[in-house]
């Protein structure tokens, strides 16, 4: 029994847990906040042991090498349950307070937990896994998992985001199920057996000799398919949807880290093609494209929002496209996108728990329905004014150091698709620091003749555990913006990055 | 000496950065302390400035580096230096005035973050003049502009937060576009040292001509030169005042520092009509600017728009700078260079000066207008003899630092007419637009100074106006006296702060910067005209005195027509610009309207007259707002993609993936 | 007697005539029929490629397919559309026989394109990838064109169906790990989707989508 497996226990046990009938929700939440950073110290330890810090690959474990650890994972699984234990502590407020609220009842409560678990679970599957039917099916579970937290409301709103959500993903992971498919079919023409034509390691071994005719056909589906999951314009309809009507912690859980899995994965898929192909440009036009797309409609429609969720979420279709365009710009582009995922998953998932504390208080996505936020909410506020300013990049934010090397790998590169990436990003900005001001400061400025007044809270804004994992994200932000600086975290994110990148 | 200089700065580095954190510390002694941490660490800062100009001899100065994978290092040379000396010496000031202006705005501010954000702004502005690689460049310029864009919006008010939502869509445009000419001019490379900015020589000219083209964009509008002034009249005065002061006074003069950090390097290679261009524009923004400075009535727009002036003035400096290298004449480029770093001092004073003269004008009458001040100097003597000295300075008359530095520039663009420089009639149409816009400054001040404080109060606030305290008068009592200093012995300044025989603005043999040993500094001694026209002053008062038949002289009030003199028939701010408007009323956007609404119903004549007049600008009008339109239907179509029909979002992916396997197999 | 290549060729053939019907058809009852009779000629496919092969793992596969997609499916589709009362006559956006008429364009239009596609040179048999592929697009297609809740939920079954026929003809021996997790998640998937479709009945008391289109920002 290897021990890297200690990372499915507590999840494992937490949806356990959760199954029970009438188990005490007060109880399961604790427990599941407990289960949340002990996943986060056991990822941890496996990290600093296990390779995060180590060159080269790791072995593989479990039943025919069907797992692994590598850096790559490592990094995932890292961002995964940082997020895990932020989540489930939130949750413990954010959970509570609406179950005093009579909004969700002890058998919700269980649903919640138990379908949050699994989803944890699916996705710390989808970050080790090293054969490419299990990766499938942690993505596909990823999906069945989160459709209900969609619809959990059981409101009009609800049921029809989870509608979308699911058949477009759905739909989506079937596309990428052909082009697995089509992967494994070109490694058995290359004479591979069955067994390796599956698995991720020994197909990258052997990806030299794989049919370039067949990769490419493979790597369309694959990227149309997971770009769905990805969130990529023009397949990102269901994104604002979903990612608005869910519960505020577990939009922080789809918005920080399930979008980061299947980028990861389009790009394991991706290192096979550029190596069958003996060149990067092909793949990396998919990535130029649909990350301008992707870049380009969110900046556009900021500017048109009144709603707080969905503003947050449309701003993770543009930091997917963000994250794209650094592949795009070649193999020296993945580490400023290593940067700006893990910029991004902290900074977004705050922000989606300080707009779950509103969202509690106010009972409104509407901004113009808000009150001065600053000036009621002042320590929620200030949180979240820091981390949007993370979020945009400001100098000490990770995505400051990514998005200073994207450009400065672009310039070089591409000029002018560079000047129009930054007249976009400065679109966004604008765009976003708009909005922000608005619920800050002045909901009226958007423009919009709100016929109902200004929503009051029942109580004045106390201090949350809401607002300590926020503080903890921003000094996090910090650090990590300040690490990735120096040589040392540099050289990390360098050899994470080769583990995608070392083909050509 | 040299020795310990270094970690002067570093000292002073460390204390703004501290002075910004010691405010989270929620009591009002932290915020006395940060606030006075603030102060001596900015005065630390400028005698450290002030102190590697007097030593001399060494052109460059390592301070301090961090060892990362992008070094950020940080060093001083004589360019930066003599900026980095106002921007401490402007913000210590301001830190002085904020101890009381701050207490007498407690309630409108919230104190800690202002105090904090007004450190990291300071801060920015001294890293960005310390920097010597393109990250730590960059990074610094960031920090100072949303620093104060933070601070734009202090008041919280809807009019301050779209000022400053305005200054940040456009500070992070020419932040972009700073980015990409480092970016362009390191080819290649992710950050590079300055110390090797010169291998850019070995660039394309396209590929330079556009760095410089993104530096001109993105320096210029940061200056505020027209027409990408357009944030400034707005997010000037909506800052506290002490802010607008370091805003127009010193950030301003950031900006042209990075133009011309980086217009030397480039500068070189590039055709010789780029400095036309840069004339081109500076002179447009000098006029344009000193107009709008005498329309607006509210008084920080008038100050604000006095800045768009002044950078306008100093870009045409530096363009000239820029045709004299071209044209060989190196007399011209060493006289419009010295006349440009005077000119910033001046200006960097003066404004912060009369910012802060403003903001206590406006704790006195509450309000910005013009048209509700009048009558102050009756109440505030003192302080009203401290403003007349900083607008006279700011009309370019003698003998204050400012007509030194316009008089040398206009001196030495003679004496190159002179001597039969090529394109001479050039220099002849600038040095003629350029004595037009002095005039009209001259109009604009006597203006902002006469109606704001003589005649009668026209409000009751204006009436009840107390002195100002001792801080409001010392703040304003320093740059008044630097400026007479200044002017007093320009020479003797320049030739103590510039070393002439020895010291290079920049360090490598690369950069088209002339030994500045040519310079002719004792052409005309400011000390001996200042003399004469002390003299003169003194010889009138005399002749006055002797010749007039004083002793019969009688005090007797005004004649009034039989009716009381009101306020009302006052000469109004509006009426004094009449003529100004007519002579220019085909470049500017300007709207009256007189409303006359009969009182007695059967007798047109008797009517009430409201006049009221819209001062717009074309750049908003034909250019800015249908651009912000466009956008806005931009956005609106690109909604449209979210029709909610799943059939419809099913059809998308098709096609992405149609489109795709078409378009790539 | 009839070749085992006849007897596939014949089997996948009806599998996408069904699919093809599925679009005219707007009767609730005969789509749920079509698409079980569709699922059935894929377990036909399978046991031919089974008994050609002799591979025991093509013998579970079939058995799975008729288990899962002909019996369970269909069952737990009808049980929920009987459990919110939907109406028999399902919505559509373009009319039947237009939708028939684009759909044969289509498939045409991939028949003639097949020469272009690599698998030609590598594949075992060119007709089954061909037919796979047209089964999975009339899925789309179906996706595109069906307005109700039931028809997208059968698109999405065709689909896959058209993806495992996709897996038959081209990997000789996909991984039983796979398998079981493309079954697991399609019976999942269904299951999830009769639920919501439940949700969206009773919530909207219709199970046209076109009322689920209030979320347009």
């Amino acid at each position: 029994m290897p021990i890297q497996l200690l990372l499915f226990l507590f999840p494992v046990l937490g949806a356990v847990l959760a199954a029970i009938p009438g188990v005490p929700s007060k109880a399961l939440r604790q427990v599941s906040a407990i289960v949340g950073v002990a996943t986060f110290l056991i990822v941890g330890w496996l990290s600093y042991t296990g390779g995060f810090f180590q060159e080269g690959e790791v072995a593989s474990f479990f039943a025919g090498k069907v797992l692994r650890l590598d850096a790559l994972a490592c990094f995932l699984l890292l961002l995964v349950s940082v997020l895990y234990a932020s989540v489930m502590l939130v949750s413990v407020r954010y959970m509570g307070e609406e179950q005093v609220e009579g909004i969700v009842d002890a058998r919700k409560n269980r649903l919640y937990y138990g379908m949050g678990h699994l989803f944890v679970l699916s996705m710390l599957l989808a970050a080790v896994a090293n054969h490419v039917g299990v990766l499938w099916f942690a993505l596909e579970a990823t999906t069945l998992s989160t459709t209900l937290l969609v619809a959990f409301y059981r409101k009009e709103g609800g049921v029809e985001a989870a509608w979308k959500y699911v058949l477009l993903c759905s739909t989506g992971i079937a596309l990428g199920l052909i082009g697995v498919l089509m992967v494994g079919f070109a490694a058995t023409q290359a004479g591979l057996s069955p067994q390796e034509a599956f698995n991720l390691a020994a197909l990258r071994a052997s990806a030299g000799s794989l049919s370039p005719d067949l990769m490419r056909w493979a790597f369309v589906f694959l990227f149309i398919g997971i770009g769905t999951k990805v969130g990529f314009v023009p397949m990102h309809t269901w994104l604002p949807d979903a990612h608005s009507k869910t519960p505020s912690p577990i939009s922080a859980f789809l918005s920080g880290t399930l979008l980061n899995c299947a980028f990861v994965t389009i790009l394991r898929f991706k290192d096979l093609v550029d190596f069958s192909l003996n060149q990067t440009w092909w793949t990396e036009r998919f990535f130029l494209v649909f990350g301008l797309l992707s870049v380009a409609l969110p900046a556009f429609i900021f500017l048109g929002l009144r709603n707080y969720k969905r503003l947050l979420a449309y701003s993770s279709v543009e930091h997917m496209g963000l994250m794209a365009i650094c592949v795009g710009l070649g193999p020296i582009g993945v580490v400023p996108m290593l940067m700006h995922m893990a910029g991004h998953t902290l900074a977004k998932s705050g922000l989606f728990f300080g707009a779950g504390e509103w969202l509690l208080r106010y009972k409104t996505t509407k901004i113009d329905l808000l009150p001065r936020l600053m000036r009621t909410d002042t320590r929620t506020a200030g949180l979240f004014l820091a981390l949007m300013l993370a979020l945009l990049a400001v100098p000490l934010s990770p995505l400051f150091a990514s998005e200073y090397f994207l450009v400065a790998i672009g310039i070089n590169l591409n000029k002018p698709i560079t000047f129009i990436f930054m007249l976009l990003l400065v679109l966004a900005f604008v765009g976003m620091m708009r909005a922000t001001f608005a619920m800050l400061f002045d909901p009226t400025m958007l423009g919009t003749e709100s016929h109902e007044p200004s929503r009051e809270a029942a109580h004045p804004e106390g201090w949350r555990i809401t607002h300590g994992v926020m503080a903890v994200h921003v000094v996090l932000l910090v650090a990590l913006g300040y690490w990735f600086f120096t040589a040392e975290g540099f050289q990390v994110l360098s050899r994470v990055a080769k583990l995608i990148t070392s083909t050509v | 000496m040299i020795e310990i200089l270094p970690r002067l700065f570093v000292l002073s580095l460390l204390g703004v950065l501290a002075s910004a954190f010691l405010p989270l510390i929620r009591s009002r002694l932290a915020e006395w302390a940060a606030q006075m941490v603030f102060i001596m660490s900015t005065l630390v800062g400028a005698l450290a400035g002030f102190l590697f100009l007097l030593v001399g001899g060494t052109p460059f100065l390592g301070i301090i580096s961090f060892p990362a994978v992008f070094s950020t290092i940080l060093s001083i040379d004589s360019l930066s230096a003599a900026f980095f000396t106002l921007v401490c010496l402007v913000s210590a000031l301001c830190g002085i005035f904020g101890l009381r202006y701050l207490e007498d705005y407690r309630e409108k501010y919230h104190l800690p973050t202002l105090l904090a954000g007004t450190a990291l702004f300071v801060l920015g502005m001294q890293g960005v003049l310390l920097a010597q690689t393109s990250i730590s460049f960059f990074f610094f310029w960031e920090l100072m502009s949303l620093s104060s864009a933070f601070l734009v919006m202090a008041e919280c008010s809807r009019a301050s937060i779209k000022a400053a939502l305005f200054y940040l869509t456009m500070t992070q445009i020419s932040g972009a576009a700073i980015l990409g000419g480092l970016l362009l001019i390191g080819d290649g490379s992710l950050s590079i040292d300055f110390i090797n900015l010169s291998a850019a020589a070995d660039l394309p000219v396209p590929m330079l001509g556009l760095a410089f083209g993104l530096f001109f964009f993105g320096f210029g509008s940061k200056a505020g030169l027209v027409p990408f002034h357009a944030w400034l009249p707005e997010a000037h005065p909506q800052a506290p005042s002490h802010i607008s002061a370091l805003m127009s006074g010193v950030m301003l003069k950031v900006a042209l520092y990075g133009f011309l950090r980086f217009g030397f390097v480039i500068g070189p290679f590039l055709p010789s009509w780029v400095a036309y261009v840069v004339v081109g524009f500076g002179l447009l923004s000098a006029l344009y600017g000193v107009l709008y400075a005498l329309l607006e009535r509210d008084i920080k727009r008038v100050l604000a728009m006095s800045s768009v002036e002044n950078m306008g003035l100093l870009f045409t400096m530096a363009g000239v700078f820029f045709l004299g290298m071209y044209g060989g004449n190196q007399a011209l480029a060493i006289g419009s260079l010295l006349a440009l770093v005077i000119h910033v001092w001046a200006h960097g004073l003066f404004k912060a000066g009369l910012f802060l003269s403003a903001g206590t004008i406006i704790t006195r009458t509450h309000s910005h207008s013009l048209e509700a001040m009048g009558g102050l100097a009756k109440r505030m003597p003192v302080f009203a003899a401290f403003f007349l000295v900083l607008c006279l300075s700011a009309a370019a008359l003698p003998p204050f630092g400012t007509f030194w530095g316009e008089w040398m520039f206009l001196s030495s663009i003679w004496q190159a007419i002179l001597d039969g420089m090529p394109g001479s009639i050039v220099l002849l149409l600038i040095a003629i637009i350029m004595v037009c816009v002095g005039g009209l400054a001259i109009f604009a001040m006597v203006r902002l100074f006469g109606i704001s404080m003589l005649g009668a109060p026209r409000s009751k606030e204006a009436e009840a106006a107390t002195p100002a305290g001792g801080i409001y008068r010392f703040t304003m009592a320093v740059p008044a006296l630097l400026l007479v200093l200044m002017g007093l012995f320009a020479p003797l300044i320049v030739r103590m702060v510039f070393g002439l025989e020895t010291v290079q603005f920049v360090q490598s043999g690369n950069y088209f910067f002339p030994p500045l040993a040519g310079a002719d500094t004792n052409a005309s001694s400011p000390l001996i005209v200042g003399l004469a026209l002390l003299a003169a002053i003194l010889f009138c008062y005399a002749l006055r005195r002797l010749w007039s038949d004083v002793r019969r002289e009688r005090a007797y009030h005004q004649w009034d027509c039989g009716q009381p003199i009101t306020p009302g028939m006052e000469y109004t701010a509006t009426a004094f610009s009449g003529p100004i408007r007519f002579f220019f009323r085909s470049l500017l956007r300007i709207r009256k309207e007189i409303v006359a609404t009969p009182m007695v119903s059967t007798n047109p004549w008797m009517a009430r007259r409201t006049y009221s007049l819209q001062v717009r600008s074309i750049w908003v009008e034909y250019g800015y707002a249908p651009m912000e339109k466009l956008v806005f239907w931009i956005s609106k179509q690109a909604r449209r993609l979210q029709t909610g029909s799943v059939q419809f979002y099913m059809f998308l992916l098709f096609l992405a993936l149609i489109v795709s396997l078409i378009l790539a197999l | 007697m009839i070749s085992p290549v006849a007897i596939q060729f014949i089997a996948l053939g009806l599998c996408l005539l069904a699919s093809l019907m599925c679009i005219v058809t707007l009767r609730l009852r005969s789509i749920l029929r079509l698409y079980a009779f569709a699922s059935l000629m894929l377990a036909v496919y399978a046991a031919v490629l089974a008994w050609q092969g002799g591979e025991i793992h093509f013998w579970a596969v079939a058995a799975l397919t008729v288990l899962v997609k002909v019996a369970f499916v269909p069952w737990i589709l009808s049980r929920s559309v009987r459990k919110s009362h939907a109406l028999e006559r399902l919505q559509t956006s373009v009319r039947p026989t237009t939708s028939l008429l684009l759909a044969l364009v289509m498939v045409l239009g991939l028949a003639a394109a097949v020469s272009h596609w690599p698998f030609v040179q590598h594949a075992v048999s060119n007709q089954a990838i061909l037919l796979s592929v047209e089964v999975f697009f009339v899925g789309m297609l179906l996706l595109i064109f069906r307005r109700d809740v039931l028809s997208q939920i059968i698109g999405f079954l065709t689909i896959e169906n058209g993806i495992s026929a996709f897996a038959f003809a081209t990997i000789t021996g996909v991984p039983a790990l796979l398998e079981a997790g493309i079954f697991g998640a399609l019976m999942f998937g269904a299951l999830l989707m009769a639920t919501l479709s439940h949700h969206v009945q009773t919530l909207y008391g219709t199970e046209d989508t076109k009322a689920l289109s209030e979320l347009t920002d």
